[in-house]
């Protein structure tokens, strides 16, 4: 886009800012279509969630224990300052990744749905089929939280 | 009777030598159980951006307390990440869920998403400075519409047809995706 050799285009956070910042118009937002569009999910092999199951609940249960950290308004300014130094941001990027965090670590299961939906709607064929409880597995994390 | 010393009544009581291999014996088992509790367990992490939470797991010590070593890798594309992960090269992963849908048994192996890192997700629309589309965007640019108005007057003409281009959009990235996986499937 910045040469001229494409029209448009469809951006991430933290590109789409530096599009804008190179000159690039906003023409608008998938939320104003898709408002529960999820972002990124935690994901693992079934083959390995099973032979690792102690260690993957281990890693979800310390993961947890982060993001409560994170999201907890009595630590901001220092989880800011943690995040910052261990992902080499400066403060306002290291801020942003605090509040994209998820609050819960809950799988948005609805949000799931849309994005299966949609490429149902667009007929994709995906190998494992068109339900959606075959992508996903709430056991760790529920164990890591000691549900 | 095994090291033992016999005495006039009959009772057996275990040498010197015997009670010390037993717990020698009882000190080398409870080390090598205990060796592997503090065994650190590698998990290869594979990430387009290290979220919040591992950061501050990591600086915070919470998956050295569980004995986990976490060594988290940058990816260059889902293709790389996906197929890293069907592959075993990668233990967790974290990703959009359209790369779950789209490789779970693809090379073989089923893959699950198992929590949620970041809740929602936008995608921004851009265009080029010289472009057609650019025209749209600078009479929006001009009279910017909050989202929330945006949807509450969804049934108005000019809602109608922004709602087209984003639906038109999404199919030509669909499109473009399938087209993508059947090249190089």
């Amino acid at each position: 886009m910045i040469k001229g050799e494409s029209y448009a285009g469809i951006l991430n956070p933290p590109f789409d800012a530096k599009a804008l910042a190179a000159g690039m118009r906003w023409i608008g937002d998938s939320k104003e279509v898709l408002p529960d569009y999820p972002n990124t999910v935690l994901a693992t092999s079934l083959e390995w969630a099973d032979k690792n199951r102690n260690t993957l609940i281990a890693y979800l249960r310390a993961w947890l224990k982060g993001m409560s950290w994170v999201k907890d308004p009595t630590n901001r300014e220092t989880a800011i300052k943690t995040v910052g130094t261990e992902l080499k941001l400066n403060p306002k990027e290291a801020q942003e990744s605090v509040e994209e965090l998820s609050k819960t670590g809950n799988l948005n299961l609805h949000g799931l749905q849309v994005v299966l939906d949609l490429r149902n709607q667009f007929g994709f064929k995906l190998t494992k089929g068109d339900k959606l409880p075959v992508y996903y597995d709430t056991q760790y994390f529920n164990a890591a939280k000691g549900k | 009777m095994c090291g033992g010393i016999e005495f006039a009544g009959g009772q057996m009581i275990p040498n010197h030598r015997f009670v010390i291999e037993i717990a020698l014996l009882f000190l080398l088992t409870a080390q090598s159980a205990s060796g592997q509790q503090r065994e650190l367990r590698k998990v290869h992490l594979n990430v387009f951006r290290v979220d919040a939470a591992t950061a501050a797991a990591r600086g915070n010590g919470y998956f050295a307390a569980e004995r986990i070593d976490v060594d988290a890798t940058p990816t260059p594309s889902s293709t790389a990440q996906m197929s890293g992960l069907s592959q075993g090269k990668f233990d967790i992963i974290s990703t959009g869920f359209d790369n779950v849908l789209a490789w779970s048994g693809k090379e073989g192996a089923d893959i699950i998403a198992v929590a949620q890192v970041r809740d929602k997700r936008s995608f921004r629309f851009l265009s080029g400075r010289r472009s057609k589309i650019g025209a749209i965007s600078k009479a929006r640019s001009l009279r910017p519409t909050p989202p929330t108005r945006l949807l509450r007057s969804c049934y108005d003409e000019f809602c109608s047809r922004m709602a087209w281009i984003w639906q038109k959009a999404i199919t030509s990235l669909l499109l473009s995706v399938r087209r993508a996986i059947a090249w190089n499937p």
